[in-house]
């Protein structure tokens, strides 16, 4: 086992690790890590936040005793999002990899493959965990002043961080595609399967995490009592997390023990389930369901007719995307179903405090009621839109940096992308198709959602000005102009065209997470302009809003310049 | 009248691997033409550089039904219909998505496409596999819509790399038939292949080519007058490319 995990390791890792189209080596190595560098620049704002947000919890909690939470709390985050993001990946891993063709004639055993391929997800998984509660264990252990044996502990603590959640991912993925073994339409049942896991694992992270079952005497006494008495109540999901926390605030050293212990337990279960599911799940992914039929006149008329070569070049886009599980749940999935990922969990756990539906109703209607009675004035109400605006902004900043459809858009093509070169159909043509497959559903997907949130708030009698809704949905469709494009362009002059499965060319591309950092930072520093503009010459937010759509569009309209230059020139270098 | 004409083409690899070198070469109409050479020999460089996927190097020049592949790729890429020597694309798409898809591209219209569709279908036994994906098929049947697909728009040149392989008896006979018919009404067709009987067989005219460079052009009859009598096509191709 040891050697197949190094070698698929190995393996997942250098595919990983290349950039471009894998000619010209040495250059590429050295732009590889000018690449891995712009990375780290690009997140180093976000690990400062993450920093001071370490040190200042602990300096707000410490005074309490309760300064344990803060770290619970940041490793609950940490494995949700794991989870979150892992189960997707795990799926695409265990059950739909190029590989696994060739590891199944092999005489392994089921816990052998699924070991080694858990292995290369924790080596992923590692990394995104590592990135958000580094920053955090260190902002907290400076504040502090911890000593050796707190930043042992974390370092120990973080490299067991991902066994669990992914352990549950794993679980669930393997009993999820041994129940839809029968099922005809794989591809379908796997995008729809994660969408349900994910929407359900949010609703019990929610749930677990909520203090329903306490009053607030017990919760203030518990609070007053120190100690960390609160450490524990924040998740009952993972239960080894309670024990690393106890170690880290200065319990017993048994506590990391006991912790690694339950993270092993896991492990071992994972593997005696791997023994008795796995095979029975992954040997009828290679089956391919048809139906041999002919036909009919009346599919021939639906199916053969003639449309123009755009949009038909558009359809063939999203029927490839929408029927690839890995680039679908890759590129596109988060982008569907934020709204019920946030809101449906919160739904559930607002629901489980209230005790029924018809509480909710009740509560509101009397926000409604208390809404309705709010008189503001001209400028308060400004600057209120203001905020509806600059929310709108940065939630289609986030979104729009994850719809990775464009950001992979030649990738995705790999050894297939010299069918572009063939065709009687310019090249900028072709990528003004894929511009719009991104942009189509990037736009459904922010500006539309926002419209329905903006018909729901108006419904209960929020009192949303007008001027700010229209200034929302432009400034949206142009952020998500801007952004597509921006991550086409860079997909177009960087595309990894050499995989060997799907997986690699969306989830392993390092040139899609860089777009996305990018996009993170550019996003970050004209939000951040914006406010500081406000700030300093008091100006409308309707006006300061109405200017920055003005710059948006010319920015639109440039990058769209240079994305068409790009498309003749780069496309015909591809060999 | 010569339906693909390339004047002094050139391919350099990495600044110094040139697969291949000042080719001249004209194929007319109205002929099937073989392109045959060891692996390596710079045939699939040269089939890439006539349907526009690889730039030559600078000086020379591809005209492909009198369009220049480099002044006018969009009209040069309407005059043939190209095969490649993967099948495996599009594999989510429906049979019939994808050479609706490939109509659309190639502009075909509607009536057009069904009758050639329907055509195609019958002749390489597809009509009850169009509505299942391609990711199903096997891999002759991938080839054969990949083939389907190319001849949709009725090319007047047909290019096709490696076009037999893995293709059943039937199939292979019905293609073949399909390349003489083609070349029969006055057009071209040109393709690669490995399989030297095939050549012997279908082809009026054939390019040998090694190390990027022709070293034979012409018909069979003139290629075994210039060997011993009695020496098979296979004997007379290992003598010509034995330094590969």
């Amino acid at each position: 086992m040891r050697v197949l995990t190094w070698t698929l390791l190995k393996c997942g890792m250098s595919s990983a690790m290349s950039t471009g189209s894998g000619k010209k080596k040495r250059k590429i190595n050295l732009s590889g890590a000018a690449l891995w560098l712009l990375v780290v620049v690009c997140l180093i704002p976000m690990f400062a936040m993450l920093f001071q947000g370490g040190k200042a919890g602990y300096e707000l909690l410490a005074p309490t005793g309760q300064e344990g939470l803060l770290l619970e709390l940041a490793c609950f985050v940490g494995g949700i999002m794991t989870f979150v993001f892992g189960l997707p990946y795990i799926l695409t891993v265990f059950y739909m990899s190029g590989d696994i063709q060739t590891l199944l004639p092999l005489p392994l055993r089921a816990s052998q493959i699924v070991g080694a391929k858990f292995l290369v997800v924790w080596v992923y998984e590692l990394l995104t965990t590592a990135a958000i509660l580094l920053p955090v264990f260190i902002g907290f252990g400076t504040a502090a002043g911890a000593g050796v044996p707190f930043w042992l502990i974390t370092l120990a603590g973080i490299l067991l961080l991902p066994v669990v959640p992914m352990a549950y991912a794993a679980l669930v993925s393997m009993i999820f595609m041994r129940l839809g073994k029968v099922a005809r339409n794989k591809s379908v049942l796997t995008t729809l399967g994660t969408i349900l896991l994910l929407i359900a694992a949010m609703g019990v992270g929610m749930l677990s995490s909520q203090m329903e079952n306490m009053d607030a005497q017990n919760l203030l006494d518990l609070l007053m009592a120190g100690r960390n008495s609160l450490v524990g109540i924040l998740s009952k999901l993972f239960p080894n997390l309670r024990f690393l926390v106890e170690a880290l605030v200065g319990g017993a050293a048994w506590n990391l023990l006991i912790y690694a212990a339950i993270t092993a337990a896991f492990v071992v279960l994972l593997l005696l389930v791997a023994t008795r599911l796995y095979f029975g799940g992954v040997l009828s992914m290679s089956e391919t369901t048809s139906k041999r039929q002919k036909i009919t006149a009346r599919e021939e008329a639906k199916l053969v007719r003639s449309s123009g070569a755009l949009s038909a070049y558009l359809r063939k886009e999203y029927r490839l995307l929408f029927r690839s599980p890995v680039y679908f749940l890759n590129c596109a999935l988060m982008l569907f179903i934020w709204p019920l990922l946030f809101l449906v969990p919160m739904l559930i756990a607002l629901i489980a405090e209230l005790g029924s539906l018809g509480s909710l109703v009740e509560v509101m209607g009397t926000l409604g009621a208390l809404m309705d009675e709010i008189q503001m004035t001209g400028q308060q109400a400004a600057f209120i839109g203001g905020i509806v605006i600059l929310v709108c902004y940065g939630l289609t900043v986030f979104l729009g940096s994850s719809n990775l459809i464009c950001a992979t858009a030649i990738s995705r093509e790999g050894g297939g992308c010299l069918f572009m070169k063939y065709i009687p159909m310019p090249y900028r043509q072709q990528v003004k198709a894929k511009l719009l497959s991104g942009l189509i559903l990037g736009i459904l997907c922010t500006t539309g959602y926002l419209l329905i949130f903006f018909l729901i708030a108006l419904a209960v009698g929020a009192p949303l000005p007008l001027p700010a809704v229209v200034l929302s949905v432009v400034v949206t469709v142009l952020l998500n102009g801007g952004m597509n494009i921006f991550q086409l362009w860079r997909d177009l002059c960087r595309p990894k065209l050499v995989w060997e499965n799907e997986q690699q060319a969306v989830k392993q591309n390092l040139n899609a997470t860089i777009s996305m950092f990018l996009l993170w930072v550019i996003g970050l520093g004209l939000g951040a302009l914006a406010v500081w503009l406000y700030t300093l010459t008091e100006m409308s937010p309707y006006l300061l809003a109405a200017g920055g759509c003005v710059i948006l569009a010319v920015l639109d309209l440039l990058l769209y310049r240079v994305l068409m230059r790009a498309a003749d020139r780069k496309i015909a270098a591809y060999e | 009248m010569s339906m693909i004409r390339l004047e002094h083409i050139s391919k350099t690899y990495a600044g110094t691997h040139k697969a291949v070198d000042d080719m001249n070469w004209e194929i007319q109409e109205g002929t099937i033409t073989g392109f045959i050479g060891p692996n390596g020999a710079g045939k699939t460089t040269t089939l890439k550089m006539i349907t526009g996927i690889l730039e030559p190097d600078k000086g020379g020049s591809i005209t492909v039904n009198g369009k220049d592949i480099l002044r006018e790729p969009v009209e040069a890429k309407k005059q043939f219909g190209f095969v490649s020597d993967s099948p495996d694309n599009f594999l989510r798409l429906k049979g019939i998505e994808y050479l609706n898809f490939m109509g659309d591209i190639y502009e075909v219209p509607t009536q057009e496409r069904k009758e050639r569709i329907a055509a195609y279908a019958a002749r390489f036994e597809m009509e009850n596999a169009l509505k299942d994906r391609i990711l199903s098929y096997s891999h002759g049947m991938r080839q054969k819509i990949m083939v389907m697909g190319a001849l949709i728009h009725n090319p007047a040149i047909w290019i096709l790399d490696e076009p037999l392989t893995g293709l059943d008896p039937k199939s292979a006979f019905a293609l073949k038939e399909m390349m003489r018919e083609h070349a029969e009404a006055g057009k071209s067709v040109l393709f690669s292949t490995h399989v030297l009987e095939v050549a012997e067989k279908l082809c009026d005219q054939i390019a040998v080519i090694n190390h990027g460079r022709f070293v034979y052009r012409g018909t069979l009859e003139e290629l075994r007058g210039q060997f011993r009598e009695g020496e098979t096509l296979e004997e007379i191709f290992l003598s010509m490319t034995k330094d590969a």
